[in-house]
């Protein structure tokens, strides 16, 4: 679906993008994380064809951004950072502006932009000014924007900024139903726990480079990196650290008594898990309930980043 | 031929919005109405001899020379509004990236931001049109007369806009473009009052034809102006997306065949005008070298003038002017030599190849047009010196401004900016 093949961009003397090297597959949800200025903007511009790659390509459905930008603006919807709106215009204008731009056929513009408006909830703000909608309604009619003309590949880029904990939610909730319907998901953040569950393969970039890519399991495991697993117990939580003493893998253990509950890091698969439980359990824990919180991006992020870019 | 811009489609919708745009209209046929009525007032009584086309009565002169230029003035000031706002803008309000992404076709941005333009003058244009009618029944004013106004007002239009719209694409803020792109308009606003005003019969001349070639020509050097700056606009918008595509409009051919036909035609009525033909002979070359391929690739050898485009078809206007300088009588009567045809080629061809060579040697088209243009205005100074260079000039001063543009954008836009968080 997606290939980035050795993607970089120089700006003078600054390497923005170094050789970025990826594969996407269809219903992929990509989630790129880095810290300001790792060159997400960049990446996202250069696969939306608005900047001219240094060297390398890209591939979107086995078209090159470099060599066939028309076709691939066909195949992507973008989603920029920051992005403006038009005066004077209405929702329903707005939209139609960009399906013409898209040049999608006049008969077939008035269903898809009903379906847009539906599926981004907004329906209701069909004849409303497009200025004075608020900043999370402007966010998503954005995303309808970027849905016209049906491309397989989206590239959002940080399309939760700015939103709401609810409004957060409900984009989760689109992304989601965008995947179910088949389309590849290229979305930037530095807000983690926004990407957590949603995304299928998680990229970490830094000052340019991809530090590590992958699902998140696999990063986990490659980073050697922490997984907790939460528990709550009514009895029998003192015994946790003693039964764990020694056992492979298992890093730390920390007890909270007042709120009868323990968190467990330890270092493995979530196959360890069901054995690690077993084992309390026989020792005499009484387990109500056992949480795995395996992707902790934050973590994650924190310990692959080191703060390289100012 | 339906129109399906989505640029122009949405500025109908945004202008034909609310009561602003009706109250503007109704205000400007209001002014239109005054100016007139002041020039039928000022023609009273009624001569019954300009009537039947006797004699011409102080009307018609007052209508041409005041009416018309005052309307040329107001369209280009309108479209030049419009105009300037149009990619600065988007700029401004982060609109432009989402445009970009979703066109397959960057010339179709161009077309619609300078169509946009347009949609502003088109009413302006048709308001204005029942008056010629009045004017045509009140008598005296010539069908010539007509002719020329029908092809001025539109090529200053459509110059105004292109070129308002080009300052919108380089200038960094919508001030920034506005003021540009109104230095520009002024130009060409009072190149066109120039040129309707010489437009005109005075009443000793006996109706003769010979201003016409003059007029058609400096018709054709705005049109060239006008496209040279959209062929430029064309590469600037491709270099700004992809950098791949090169726009390279066809409609120059077509207007080389015009230029070439209204020299013959000049000809055969005995006119023969050598401005008009140097002027198609200047036109076609302006042509050829901006069809050329881009630079790079394989070399360049200094006298294959038509792959050193565009960085000559600048010059090559400053070119046009020192030919119709040269053609207009000598400034220092020790260094003019009195043959202007082979006069003009002589200064063209050095031009040129000077302007090529340069371009060569230094590999920075700015300078070498730079360059080029300067000395091609010291012919000028040489062998100027009389009114029928004022267009040249205009023309000249046109394409110094887009140089400086370039150079200043040039610089601003090889700065790196500074970090967008
Ligand atoms: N047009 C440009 N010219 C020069 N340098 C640039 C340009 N655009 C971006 N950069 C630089 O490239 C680097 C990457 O920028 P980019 O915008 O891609 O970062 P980002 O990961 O999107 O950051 P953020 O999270 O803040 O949005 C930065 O150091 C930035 O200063
Ligand atoms: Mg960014």
């Amino acid at each position: 679906m997606l290939d980035l093949v050795g993607l970089t961009k120089v700006y003078g003397d600054l390497t923005a993008v170094s050789d970025l090297n990826l594969h996407l597959d269809p219903g992929d949800v990509f989630g790129f994380i880095g810290p300001n200025g790792a060159g997400k903007t960049t990446t996202i511009k250069m696969l939306a064809t608005l900047l001219r790659p240094t060297a390398g390509d890209a591939l979107v459905n086995g078209v090159s951004i470099v060599t066939q930008p028309e076709q691939v603006r066909g195949l992507i919807g973008y989603m920029p950072d920051t992005f403006g709106v038009y005066d004077d215009v209405k929702v329903w204008e707005y939209l139609d502006f960009f399906a013409a731009a898209y040049r999608l056929p006049r008969e077939r513009r008035g269903p898809v932009i009903e379906e847009v408006l539906e599926l981004t909830d907004l329906t209701s703000k069909r004849e409303a000014f497009v200025e004075e909608l608020s900043r999370g309604m402007k966010q998503r009619l954005c995303l309808a924007k970027t849905l016209l003309h049906d491309p397989p590949l989206l590239l959002l880029d940080e399309p939760a900024s700015g939103l709401d904990p609810r409004a957060r939610l409900e984009l989760r909730d689109l992304l989601r139903g965008l995947q179910r319907s088949g389309k590849t998901i290229f979305i930037s953040s530095h807000i983690l726990s926004e990407l957590a569950d949603v995304c299928t393969k998680v990229g970490i970039i830094e000052a340019g480079r991809l530090v590590a890519a992958g699902t998140t399991e696999e990063i986990i495991a490659a980073a050697g990196l922490t997984r907790t697993l939460a528990i709550t117990a009514t009895a029998g939580l003192e015994l946790i650290e003693p039964l764990l003493a020694g056992r492979h893998g298992v890093q730390d253990v920390v007890v909270d008594f007042a709120a009868h509950t323990a968190r467990i890091g330890f270092a493995g698969t979530l196959d360890d898990v069901p054995d690690l439980l077993l084992t309390l359990l026989q020792g005499g824990v009484k387990v109500t309930g056992a949480v795995e919180g395996a992707s902790d991006l934050e973590g994650l992020f924190l310990r692959l980043t080191r703060g390289q870019v100012a | 031929m339906r129109l399906d811009n989505p640029i122009i489609t949405r500025e109908l919708r945004g202008s034909l919005r609310g009561n602003r745009a009706i109250w503007a209209y109704t205000g400007y046929a209001l002014a239109l109405g005054a100016v007139f009525a002041w020039a039928w007032t000022s023609a009273r009584p009624v001569d019954i001899d300009a009537l039947l086309g006797n004699a011409r009565p102080a009307f018609a002169s007052t209508f041409v020379g005041y009416w018309v230029t005052s309307q040329v003035l107001l369209l280009v000031a309108a479209v030049t509004l419009r105009g300037a706002g149009s990619f600065a803008r988007e700029r401004e309000q982060q609109a432009l990236d989402s445009l970009y992404a979703a066109q397959r076709n960057p010339s179709g941005v161009i077309f619609g931001q300078v169509g946009a333009a347009l949609v502003a003058a088109v009413p302006l244009f048709i308001l204005g049109l029942p008056f010629y009618a009045a004017a045509w029944l009140l008598g005296g004013v010539y069908p010539s007369e007509y002719a020329a106004v029908l092809a001025l007002l539109p090529v200053c239009v459509l110059l105004a806009a292109v070129a308002a719209v080009g300052c919108s694409l380089y200038a960094r803020t919508t001030g920034q473009a506005l003021v540009l792109a109104c230095g520009v308009s002024l130009l060409i606003g009072l190149g066109g009052a120039i040129v309707s005003i010489a437009a005109q019969h005075t009443p000793t001349e006996s109706p003769s034809r010979s201003y016409l070639p003059v007029v058609l020509w400096a018709a054709l050097a705005l049109l060239g102006v006008a496209l040279a700056w959209a062929d430029i606009l064309g590469r600037r918008i491709a270099l700004t997306t992809d950098g791949t595509v090169a726009w390279r409009p066809r409609a120059w051919w077509l207007l080389a065949v015009i230029t070439i036909a209204i020299a013959m035609r000049s000809r055969s009525m005995e006119l023969v005008e050598p401005l008009v033909v140097l002027g198609g002979l200047g036109l076609v070359a302006l042509m050829v070298l901006l069809g050329g391929e881009d630079l790079g690739r394989t070399p360049t050898r200094w006298w294959q003038i038509w792959r050193h485009a565009p960085a000559s078809a600048p010059a090559f206007l400053v070119v046009l002017a020192g030919v119709a300088a040269a053609l207009s009588g000598p400034m220092f009567d020790g260094l003019h030599w009195p043959h202007p045809i082979p006069n003009s080629l002589i200064v063209a061809l050095a031009c040129v190849l000077w302007g090529q060579w340069l371009h060569l040697v230094l590999g920075r088209q700015t300078t070498a047009a730079l360059l080029t243009g300067a000395g091609a205005l010291f012919l000028l100074i040489i062998y100027g010196g009389t009114g029928a260079a004022a267009f040249p000039i205009a023309a000249a001063v046109c394409g110094g401004l887009l140089l400086g543009l370039r150079v200043y954008t040039d610089r601003q836009t090889s700065a790196p900016p500074a970090n967008p968080r």
